[in-house]
């Protein structure tokens, strides 16, 4: 038989290997992050690398199950790989976790697996290392995450970032009375901040020109918890109760993290609504400088537990830390040592000789 | 000077019919460039934006990777490249119209209810037929266009139409007029998200100075 050579080297869109220097760095990495989310009180998960895609479908939008892989099992069940560790450790952890159990804080280090373009494969969204406090829906919550993930990005020595921080829960409540479909469409003129598509949605929906132009503008701010403070004042008579309460929630937030934290990181940024059919309250991204896509996503999803049997809050972001290996300052920490040749005239002369360096510290070879 | 704000801003700008007229937007906004003898980088006196001359259908890509922040793109190659992209103003200059044409001898009863179409522009053309429920057959072309319907390739062409005249020399009509195409100048997301303080600054002054006075800033910023 003739094998075709160049179509069994290809790997298929949606997967990766990487070697040698590249896979110590990302293990040192993982590790490096491992151990800190530990010290935070966070235990690890495991999650299946397939499962029932009937447990998922009606969480999936659009975009996400076209990009999911899919197969059938000997019983001719339909399976979905594993492409978003949070839907699979909801349905794990609210299968075993009890309601005594909670909070539970859990970290994770996974691959993902799901169809990516040709032309966007340099994303490297192939694994996710991530978190979730599962049981509480306070306000220290969000602040426990987000911290925790500025604090993972400190510790990894990511380049100059930012994490940007909005909330579903503000355009839930701008947009109640949309039905899914208009919602859908709602999210994705105001994550791709086109307002001319906002203020057509808004017109179908009824919304008055003035309450229009007030979302618009609501919707596209960047900025402080001042400047959100003196465009909430400015847009009032156009808000509804229940949007300057969550505006209120965002500023509160916002000063808390400062003050905890002054480091400057942190931006409101109400055209972050979160890119999951299943957020709920605050939601954030993070982007370091010279990257071409965010780097951390995460946010609040209180009610998708209770898809699973538990209803309970929880919180969590995940990272994507092949995003951020190759960047130099990152790259120089996690580099492999060099090894040298043991040397000795006799193998037990040079293995002696090797135990000696790597007690000091150093890499040797036999 | 805080961070952000200590790279000049990166624009990819496409060759051809709209580099002059981007050229001269720029030097009235105080931020005049030019590009050496076959140097395919620029950047203005006052180094608040480098610009890369790229082909195109390559302004997008760019854009995508982040190797360029910002480009200056029209709407037909915007559409084609499939990914997401901020736009954070439209030029008052380079609109054109998306149009189906054909023979002027042809007889649309010939078609049978499905269309047959040669045109560069593949994922808009599919698109824009199947959303209406019209079966298309499309059949992709690198240039020329106007030539598939005089060798028999196919009856139609989806194009780019803007005095029509090439259409009239070769004996072609604009059977339906598709969409309008505008110019936009658009931003990688990730990138405008850390640089939106000073992405910001530059629409505005481009807006500013605009001496059409009509440079729609289309997405808030």
């Amino acid at each position: 038989m003739v094998l075709n050579r160049r179509g069994y080297l290809q790997i298929p869109q949606g997967t990766e290997g990487f070697y040698l220097e590249e896979a110590y760095r990302h293990k040192k990495l993982t590790a490096e992050v491992e151990q800190l989310l530990y010290l935070w009180g966070y235990l690890p998960v495991q999650t299946p690398v397939f499962d029932y895609y009937d447990a998922y479908a009606a969480l999936l939008s659009e975009d996400e199950a076209r990009k999911i892989y899919r197969l059938i099992d000997r019983d001719g069940d339909l399976l979905m790989l594993r492409s978003d560790v949070t839907l699979f450790l909801a349905k794990q952890m609210g299968m075993i976790l009890r309601r005594d159990d909670l909070p539970m804080r859990v970290c994770y280090a996974d691959t993902i697996l799901r169809h990516q373009n040709r032309e966007d494969i340099s994303k490297n969204e192939f694994f996710q290392t991530g978190v979730e406090l599962i049981g509480l829906d306070t306000l220290d919550a969000d602040l426990e995450v987000i911290l925790l993930l500025r604090r993972t990005l400190q510790q990894i020595g990511a380049p100059l970032y930012y994490i940007h921080i909005g909330s579903r829960a503000l355009f839930n409540a701008g947009f109640d009375q949309a039905d899914a479909a208009v919602a859908a469409r709602l999210r994705r003129a105001i994550v791709l901040r086109d307002m001319q598509q906002l203020s057509a949605e808004c017109t179908l929906l009824g919304i008055s020109a003035a309450r229009s132009r007030a979302l618009q503008q609501l919707f596209s701010y960047i900025g402080d918890a001042t400047g959100l403070s003196a465009l909430a004042n400015s847009l009032r008579s156009e808000l509804q109760a229940a949007e300057l309460r969550q505006i209120e929630r965002l500023q509160q937030l916002y000063h808390t993290l400062n003050e905890a934290d002054d480091s400057g990181s942190y931006r409101i940024d109400l055209s972050e609504i979160g890119s999951q059919s299943y957020h709920t309250g605050v939601v954030f991204q993070a982007y370091v400088d010279g990257l071409d896509a965010s780097v951390a996503a995460g946010g609040r999803y209180d009610r998708l537990y209770g898809r699973f049997g538990l209803e309970t809050p929880a919180v969590g972001f995940s990272i994507m830390l092949r995003k951020l290996q190759d960047d130099a300052a990152v790259d120089a920490r996690f580099t492999p040592q060099i090894s040298e040749a043991a040397t000795g005239r006799t193998f037990v002369q040079r293995f002696r000789d090797a135990e000696v360096r790597r007690r000091a510290g150093g890499s040797a070879t036999l | 000077m805080s961070a952000a704000q200590r790279y000049p801003l990166t624009i990819a700008l496409p060759k051809g019919r709209l580099h002059d007229q981007i050229r001269e937007l720029f030097a009235r906004c105080g931020l005049a460039f030019k590009f050496e003898s076959r140097k395919l980088v620029a950047e203005d006196r006052e180094g608040s934006v480098r610009l890369m001359l790229v082909k195109n259908s390559d302004v997008p890509v760019y854009v995508n990777h982040g190797i360029a922040g910002l480009g200056v793109c029209g709407d037909d190659v915007l559409y084609e490249s499939g990914f997401d992209y901020f736009r954070l103003l439209t030029f008052p200059f380079g609109s054109t119209r998306m149009c189906l044409a054909g023979r002027r001898d042809h007889d649309p009863q010939q078609d049978h209810g499905r269309l047959k179409v040669a045109t560069k522009f593949t994922r808009f053309a599919h698109d824009f037929f199947h959303q209406r429920g019209i079966p298309v057959e499309v059949i992709k072309l690198g240039g020329s266009v106007e030539l598939a319907p005089l060798l028999g390739l196919a009856p139609y062409i989806v194009d780019l139409v803007e005095t029509g005249s090439t259409l009239t020399a070769n004996d072609l009509v604009v059977n339906e007029e598709l969409t309008q195409i505008q110019v936009h100048l658009i931003s990688n997301p990730a990138y405008y998200k850390f640089h939106y303080a000073q992405v910001n600054a530059l629409v505005r002054r481009l807006q500013n100075h605009d001496s059409q006075g009509d440079a729609d800033e289309s997405t808030a910023g």
